[in-house]
């Protein structure tokens, strides 16, 4: 005698609704967070699944979340089940959407970059309820670093610098002690005025003075100390073939105490393959 | 149908058909280099299509690509952070705003401008304006040194696009950009410029109309043109020159054979009866005017067969006109080709020409009372006699019906009356009972002979020799008359035109016919019974006489024409008492007239008057009567209406028994000559009883041309009732009572 037919019950269907969210990721949002007068920043927000971490990561120097390293690492992450939140720094630009050339006028300092990274933190930890993991990549790395050493309370789960690098640090940069005291002198003569400084791998960073020694005090020297004082130390993965670091940067890493991944045969950005080296290192570091 | 011009010679039309030709090739040539022109036309209008869509596509293109550029400013984020915080805008203008990699180098100047369209900040060295209509934001291009620039401005949103920032403008060099953008293969670039007018702007879209420029020579139409021109000249000269060569070579071989013809025509016309020329025998180059030379020569040939043949029947026929069929002499045409001969001859020498002319009288009733076959026997006989007669140099000739003529050169009068008499002595031998002929045949002679010193006269000899015949058949006169100048004046009345126009007036019309009467007296009382109507003419106040009329009225036959007139007149003068009542009036009717049928229905207009007048119808014996039969039965008719019969001239004439015999006659009136020899010899026995006789079988007899009264008691006493003559009235217009003498009187009671 066959079985009689019965309907599903609320649990049944309760699963099969759970599959479905699971099956279809929800897709991202922008995410807009005002950072200065008339001054708007953007984020997209990757949301995660359950379990997964909440990851800030953050862009380069004038760069932007679209930049590829970032995007693919963001996307890898966040099909992991990690929520993602990758924002835009505005560098003094509402909604900055597209990366900054060097000859911009760039009307933002080190402290305003670390004051948004501040405030896209406080807003995805409390977003997310949780602490957030930091994952930066190159001058974000060391905006990051900013942040870290100037906020000892932050919601800060773990930090993952990716090719960290410092000012006036490395064959790339461009700056020099004389173009530092240059800009000293500029911002005591006249500090509004807008300068073109060498500045990382800018010839004529367009910047005013004060904007300018933000930066440029970031040296490799005070990136090394902020990393040594820092209660909770970050991790730092660097591409064993990076060449805009400078051969005695790993070293001193090393010697400050500071936990350090290399991987092979990478290069500052982490391009084609070992683009998938990065990703399974940092995740997982995140797991 | 006619042409209405004239022909023209072959050598005009072969050179106006070649100027014809000339002229069609003319026509056509320059039809041929219209066409070209069109085509050329047509080219150029195709290419300056062609480089209107070149410039319009370029146009296009640059315009897109600097407003593409402008654009992609807009919304470039330095040029919304300039619009967010233009502090740092001087700088950035110089140092961002055109060495950005957004911008290409034909854009030579770029400026901000806030929400209300003012510029972020003054720049000395700004191309565009201070400020922009932000109400009305639109492209135009403005004219800087001839040189046209574009000025694109586009809004500047937040990223979001939901909020204005304020605006940017491009300044840019359109014809750089242009002619980066476009490929031109039919605009010369060089000539490229741009006009606006006197406004200071144009919109963007306006560009175009405002491009001036000139078409790269297009070698492919500019060759195609020169060949074909090239070509329709080359054909347009050789076909001239062709022309000119073939058309005067072709028209000598046409018209050269054609001339010859016509030459050969012409010749052909002078010598009509020439035989064809060896010369045109050569057979001609073209085979239809060959066949006309061929056809034209068997044409002459047979045309001049045609003319032997025509020359043998006219001769043949010349013959036959020349003789006399029935009698064997020279006919009337050799007469007068014959008479034209001696006029030629003696018109310029003098020399003595005689006619005579021979006539036989009353043939006529020879014909009708014996028939034709013996009339022409009589002709032979004539005809025979005269051959006999006359000798070989006197030509005779027939003139027609019964009339012969000798034409005598070099025979005078007398020689000439001699032949005559030897004619009439052989005539009258002639035995004429042997062809079945009782009476005896007249032969009337006339005789005219040129006077030695009167050469007109020539002229004149046929009307003589007329005139002398015609006195020689008066009754009376010698058969033999030779022509004398008094019978010229008497013969007025025959040949007159002034009296043949009066009489045929008379005859035809009544004109000036009048009727005089003579009494006719009882010779016993010497009172008129009755009075004979006797004919005249009044024309032009002068009368015409019986001897002037009956002659022309006797040779043109108008017998009965006149006796109708006369019937018409005498019925006039009845009817206005003209003619007392209870006497008579007689009437003579010549012999035709008697056997016309249509003479009762002219008579019966006189039966009226038959109860107040005796009325008699005079036969003149003289005037031989054809048909007796016909005569006897009219005259009979006309003695049953009424009318009395009379023989007239009885005694000097045919037959006068014979008449007398068979004719219902009731009154006889003797003739004159045969009343005068009764008055001569009264005692004349013959003539006493024959006048007996007559009366005793019941005829009322007349004497007529009584004179006197002896004659008129004389002959009163032989029997005579009735007498007529001048001795009782001559006849008048009007009628008088006879003024007898006393011893007529006495005589009378």
């Amino acid at each position: 005698m066959p079985d009689p037919v019965t309907f599903p019950s609320i649990t049944r269907i309760a699963c099969l609704c759970l599959l479905f969210c699971f099956a279809f990721p929800v897709s991202s949002e922008i995410v807009r967070l005002n950072v200065a007068e008339n001054t708007v920043a953007t984020a997209e927000l990757m949301p995660g699944e359950k379990g997964g971490k909440t990851v800030l990561i953050l862009h380069g120097f004038l760069q932007t979340r679209d930049f590829f390293t970032i995007r693919r690492l963001a996307d890898a992450l966040n099909e992991e089940g990690h929520a993602v939140l990758i924002p835009n720094l505005s560098l003094g630009i509402d909604q900055r959407q597209q990366s900054l050339a060097c000859e911009a006028i760039h009307t933002h300092s080190l402290e305003q970059d670390v004051s948004e990274i501040a405030s896209w933190v406080e807003w995805l930890s409390d977003h997310r309820e949780e602490p957030v993991t930091l994952i930066g990549h190159s001058a974000g790395s060391l905006l990051l670093l900013a942040y870290l050493a100037k906020t000892p309370g932050a919601p800060v789960e773990d930090t993952l610098l990716v090719s960290l690098i410092a000012f006036a640090q490395g064959p790339i940069a461009k700056e020099s002690e004389d173009d530092r005291l240059a800009a000293i002198a500029h911002l005591e003569h006249d500090g509004d005025e807008v300068y073109a400084y060498p500045l990382a791998f800018c010839d004529k960073y367009v910047t005013t003075p004060g904007n300018y020694l933000s930066y440029v005090s970031w040296n490799g020297e005070k990136s090394l100390n902020s990393l040594k004082n820092l209660p909770r130390r970050p991790i730092v993965i660097l591409g064993g073939q990076d060449q805009r670091l400078g051969e005695d940067w790993f070293p001193r890493l090393k010697q400050a105490g500071i936990e350090v991944i290399e991987i092979d045969g990478a290069n500052h950005f982490f391009n084609h393959e070992h683009e998938f080296d990065l990703v399974d290192t940092i995740s997982e570091r995140l797991h | 149908m006619r042409f209405p011009f004239k022909p023209i010679p072959i050598s005009l039309f072969t050179a106006l058909f070649v100027a014809l030709f000339l002229l069609l090739l003319f026509f056509f040539g320059r039809i041929a280099y219209l066409e070209i022109d069109d085509l050329e036309n047509k080219f150029q209008a195709a290419s300056k299509a062609r480089a209107e869509r070149e410039i319009q596509r370029a146009l296009n293109l640059s315009i897109e690509h600097i407003e593409a550029q402008t654009e992609q400013l807009a919304k470039w984020e330095e040029v919304g952070q300039q619009l967010h915080n233009s502090m740092f805008y001087s700088y950035w203008y110089r140092h961002r705003a055109k060495t950005n990699h957004l911008i290409s180098q034909h854009i030579i100047d770029v400026a901000l401008y806030d929400l209300q369209g003012r510029m972020l900040s003054l720049i000395d060295t700004a191309l565009l304006p201070e400020s922009i209509e932000v109400q009305q934001v639109s492209d135009y291009v403005l004219m800087n040194q001839f040189e046209p620039l574009l000025v694109v401005i586009r809004p500047v949103w937040d990223a979001k696009g939901e909020s204005l920032q304020g605006y940017v403008a491009t300044l840019s060099r359109i014809i750089p950009q242009f002619l980066s953008s476009g490929q031109f293969n039919l605009v010369d670039i060089g000539t490229l410029s741009v006009d606006i007018g006197n406004t200071d702007r144009i919109a963007s879209h306006e560009l175009f109309g405002a491009i001036h420029y000139e078409l790269i020579s297009d070698d492919y139409a500019d060759t195609l043109k020169r060949v074909m021109t090239e070509s329709v000249l080359r054909l347009a000269g050789m076909a001239a020159i062709l022309s000119l060569i073939i058309f005067p070579l072709a028209a000598r071989i046409m018209s050269r054979p054609i001339l010859q013809i016509s030459q050969h025509i012409d010749l052909l016309k002078k010598h009509s009866k020439a035989t064809v020329t060896s010369s045109f025998q050569q057979p001609l180059l073209i085979r239809e005017l060959d066949k006309i030379r061929q056809s034209l020569n068997d044409y002459h040939n047979q045309l001049s067969d045609a003319n032997t043949n025509l020359d043998e029947k006219r001769r043949q026929l010349n013959d036959l006109t020349q003789l006399d069929p029935l009698t064997g002499v020279r006919s009337r045409a050799a007469f007068d080709e014959y008479w034209n001969e001696i006029n030629d001859v003696f018109q310029h020498s003098r020399g003595q020409v005689c006619l005579i002319l021979f006539d036989l009288d009353h043939f006529k009733a020879v014909n009708d009372t014996y028939g034709h076959e013996v009339g022409d026997e009589v002709l032979i006989a004539v005809s025979q006699t005269l051959k006999n007669t006359l000798s070989d140099q006197e030509q005779l000739f027939r003139l027609g019906g019964d009339e012969f003529m000798a034409v005598l050169i070099g025979v005078n009068a007398r020689k000439a009356m001699q032949i005559a008499k030897q004619v009439h002595l052989a005539f009258s031998r002639y035995p004429f009972k042997e062809i079945g002929i009782l009476e005896p045949i007249r032969l009337s002679m006339g005789i005219a002979h040129t006077k030695p010193d009167n050469q007109a006269s020539l002229a004149s000899l046929q009307w003589q020799v007329n005139v002398a015949t015609y006195q020689a058949k008066r009754p009376g006169q010698p058969n033999i008359i030779l022509f004398t100048e008094e019978m010229a004046n008497h013969a007025q009345g025959l040949f007159s035109s002034r009296t043949h126009s009066a009489v045929f007036d008379a005859i035809s019309q009544g004109t000036g016919l009048i009727m005089h009467y003579q009494p006719i007296v009882n010779l016993e009382n010497g009172e008129a019974q009755y009075f004979e109507a006797l004919v005249r003419i009044v024309h032009e106040g002068k009368l015409i006489m019986p001897s002037h009329i009956f002659p022309l009225v006797e040779a043109k036959g108008l017998e009965v024409d006149l006796d109708r007139q006369v019937i018409l007149k005498i019925e006039s003068d009845l009817r206005s008492g003209l003619i007392p009542p209870g006497t008579g009036v007689s009437i003579n009717l010549s012999a035709p007239c008697i056997i016309e049928n249509e003479l009762f229905d002219w008579l019966e207009a006189l039966s009226p008057y038959m109860n107040d007048y005796k009325i008699l119808l005079e036969i003149t014996e003289t005037a031989m009567i054809t048909q007796m039969q016909k005569a006897r039965a009219h005259l009979s008719r006309l003695q049953s209406m009424g009318f009395r019969i009379a023989l007239d001239d009885f005694g000097s004439g045919y037959s006068s028994l014979r008449y007398l015999g068979n004719m219902p006659v009731d009154v006889v009136k003797f003739d004159i000559n045969l009343t005068r020899l009764i008055d001569s010899q009264g005692k004349n026995p013959i003539l006493n009883h024959l006048a007996q006789m007559i009366v005793e079988c019941g005829h009322l007899l007349v004497a007529e041309g009584i004179e006197s009264a002896t004659s008129a008691r004389q002959l009163g006493r032989l029997g005579f009732q009735y007498g007529q003559g001048y001795y009782f009235g001559k006849p008048a217009a009007t009628i008088v009572k006879p003024a007898l003498d006393r011893g007529y009187a006495e005589f009378s009671a």
